[in-house]
């Protein structure tokens, strides 16, 4: 147990460190010469210079791995082309705002999605489980992006019940709150049906299980039996579920960011877009990397530690 | 099989061949093709699947002669328009026939997301193949690739390398392929590392067939059904993954519609006429349920020990 976790661990490092690499040399990879691709090809050639210095294009490919993963470690993710701010701070500020979306959207989903999924399962094929089983599928499919738009449609365009745009007046958290409403389902939406139907089908299967045939034989009430035994053990594969969805759950808030115009990695990634700032989509790109391999750590763990039965030990290492 | 250049069988390949079925299932194959298109038209959802799907298709080889409208024709008369005779879907910022618009996309996302998803099925098959079958060193280095790759959410990787190599339709399909090629070799792997363990391996080898020969011959005919039904399942994220990214500015560039420009363009007239942003996103959800509802016909039809696995019937 404690081998496999150390192996876990070793792997998400070394993943990291050529997640860095990568990052690293990403710029390389520019058609041509990536400054007069910045530039333009009239740029003062003292300017050029010294981008091509800030790019590490002026040292050998292993030193400037080396440099980025030694800055990177230190805190140090390069400059701003444009503000001249160091990548690190604005990155930093940014950065809650995408946590506090991303986990809003995740606890949303779980909250609604599992006990959807429960519900489907105590009458499998039944009304409930068919209008369930249709939303799920018709929402699981739709991208979140597409979702926001639709949201803001609704419940802006239409309706105005909702404010769109921006995160909220700072330290006010009611406003706050009513900022993250539409953002945070926007991203929940596909994930709640994905959960019920992930729920629904372990609830069958666990409930086919002997101890859930003594529970009902020894006349535990049926409430009991579902949400108690059989919940139990049919939810341990959305821990791991959702850790490996943290990834996409976080692409998608790049989108929800920017369609609600909310301040946040996302945002941040897309504005450097059109200026062709990379130093700051490299930074914003090793952040949410680094999340995601922390994520799935994560999830790995607790799968094994809430489910003594999974022994993944041997076949995951090999 | 140009890929080995077939062999003259040697004494008692016959014995090793890995159908039970034998030469009769060869007699029948077309019979047996037949009825698996009855089969997928059968049910409700893979004739609708089928439908759509066959409808896309139409849609994206003869869509410029059954538009109405040139996807820049601009009418500057009437724009932001609501449905209207002349328009049917209304029109763009512009003056933009939408329904011609949204035609026309049909064929930029089925030319990113088919190539796409192709490319990153053979990437990553072969990936799978090499790493499952051969072990060891090379099995340690596509995990660790597939891990790297993986542990970037799909549009953050594509937006990365899109903002490096800047916007065009071949960039486009060689980064969705990169995105979706993980999920793949991952995918191929583990189907290689369970078929690796049956007796018909076991006996090929103690035949003497070489690596190669067992890895073509023997085992990736065993795993290319569940990779077809990814491929009909993938090819909706393809396409969401593309309209996200012309979505963000890093798609095909103007005045080409990809629905994700289409979107975009209605975003940001959405408070003056949201027709846009309906539309296109009705299109990007029928897209998708088609092929998914055809993907899980597929399926059914190719290996129904799985059927009911990610389908919600009881």
């Amino acid at each position: 147990m404690i081998g496999y976790f150390v192996r876990r661990l070793v792997a998400a490092v070394l993943v990291i460190v050529i997640v860095m690499a990568f990052l690293a040399v990403m710029d390389r990879l520019i058609p041509g010469n990536p400054v007069t691709y910045i530039f333009g090809p009239r740029a003062n050639p003292a300017l050029v210079a010294q981008v091509r210095r800030q790019m590490g294009l002026d040292v050998s490919v292993p030193v400037q791995i080396y440099q980025y993963i030694f800055g990177a470690l230190h805190g140090n993710l390069g400059v701003d082309f444009v503000t001249d701010q160091p990548v690190s701070s604005l990155v930093m500020e940014n950065l809650p705002y995408t946590v506090v979306l991303a986990f809003s959207g995740l606890a949303l989903a779980v909250v609604v999605g599992v006990p959807l999924g429960v519900l489907a399962s105590t009458r499998p094929g039944g009304f409930i489980d068919r209008v369930i089983g249709i939303i799920s599928v018709s929402v699981i499919t739709m991208p979140s992006f597409v979702l926001g738009l639709l949201l803001i449609l609704v419940f802006a365009v239409h309706l105005h019940l909702l404010p769109v745009i921006g995160a909220g007046a700072p330290g006010d958290p009611v406003d706050d709150l009513k900022h993250l409403v539409l953002p945070a389902s926007a991203l929940a939406i596909s994930w709640i049906g994905y959960l019920a139907r992930l729920v629904r089908s372990n609830m069958l299967e666990v409930l086919t299980a002997n101890y859930v045939r003594t529970a009902h034989a020894f006349g535990v009430h049926r409430s009991k039996v579902f949400y108690k035994y059989a919940l139990k053990n049919a939810a341990a594969p959305v821990v791991a579920v959702l850790g490996v969805g943290l990834g996409s759950l976080l692409g998608g808030a790049i989108f929800i960011e920017v369609i609600f115009d909310r301040p946040g990695l996302g945002t941040l990634a897309y504005n450097a877009i059109s200026s062709r700032n990379f130093p700051i989509i490299q930074g914003t790109a090793l952040v949410i990397a680094v999340m995601v391999i922390c994520a799935n750590l994560l999830a790995d763990f607790s799968y094994q530690l809430l489910d003594s039965r999974i022994r993944l030990g041997q076949s995951a290492a090999s | 099989m140009s890929l080995v250049g077939t062999p003259v069988p040697p004494m008692g390949a016959g014995l090793s061949n890995p159908s039970p079925l034998g030469p009769v299932a060869k007699a029948s194959r077309r019979a047996r093709a037949r009825s698996g298109v009855a089969l997928i038209l059968r049910t409700p959802g893979g004739l609708i699947g089928t439908v759509i799907v066959v409808g896309l298709i139409v849609l994206a080889i003869f869509g410029p002669d059954l538009a109405p409208y040139t996807f820049s024709q601009i009418d500057v008369n009437s724009p932001l328009q609501g449905p209207t005779l002349h328009h049917l879907l209304g029109t763009d910022q512009l003056g933009r026939d939408l329904l011609s618009r949204l035609i026309y996309g049909t064929r930029i996302e089925l030319e990113v997301a088919v190539p796409a998803v192709a490319t990153a099925l053979g990437v990553g098959l072969l990936l799978g193949l090499l790493g499952g079958y051969l072990g060891g060193l090379v099995d340690n280095v596509v995990v660790l690739f597939t891990d790297t790759c993986q542990s970037f959410p799909a549009i953050v990787l594509a937006l990365a390398l899109l903002t490096v190599l800047g916007p065009s339709l071949p960039n486009l399909i060689i980064v969705i392929a990169v995105t979706f090629s993980p999920n793949y070799a991952r995918t191929s792997r583990a189907l290689v590392l369970s078929v690796k363990q049956n007796q018909y391996i076991v006996a090929e080898r103690a035949l003497g067939a070489g690596r190669l020969r067992i890895m073509v011959r023997h085992v990736l005919p065993n795993i290319v059904a569940p990779l077809f039904i990814l491929l009909a399942m993938d090819t909706p994220s393809a396409i969401t993954t593309e309209a996200g990214l012309s979505f963000l500015g890093l798609g095909v560039p103007p005045p080409e519609p990809s629905w994700g420009t289409i979107l975009s363009d209605g975003f940001n007239s959405i408070f003056q006429a949201p027709w846009a942003v309906l539309f296109a996103s009705m299109a990007l959800g029928i897209a998708t349920v088609g092929f998914l509802l055809f993907g899980e016909a597929l399926r059914d039809m190719l290996d129904p020990r799985l059927r009911g696995v990610t389908g919600w019937r009881a």
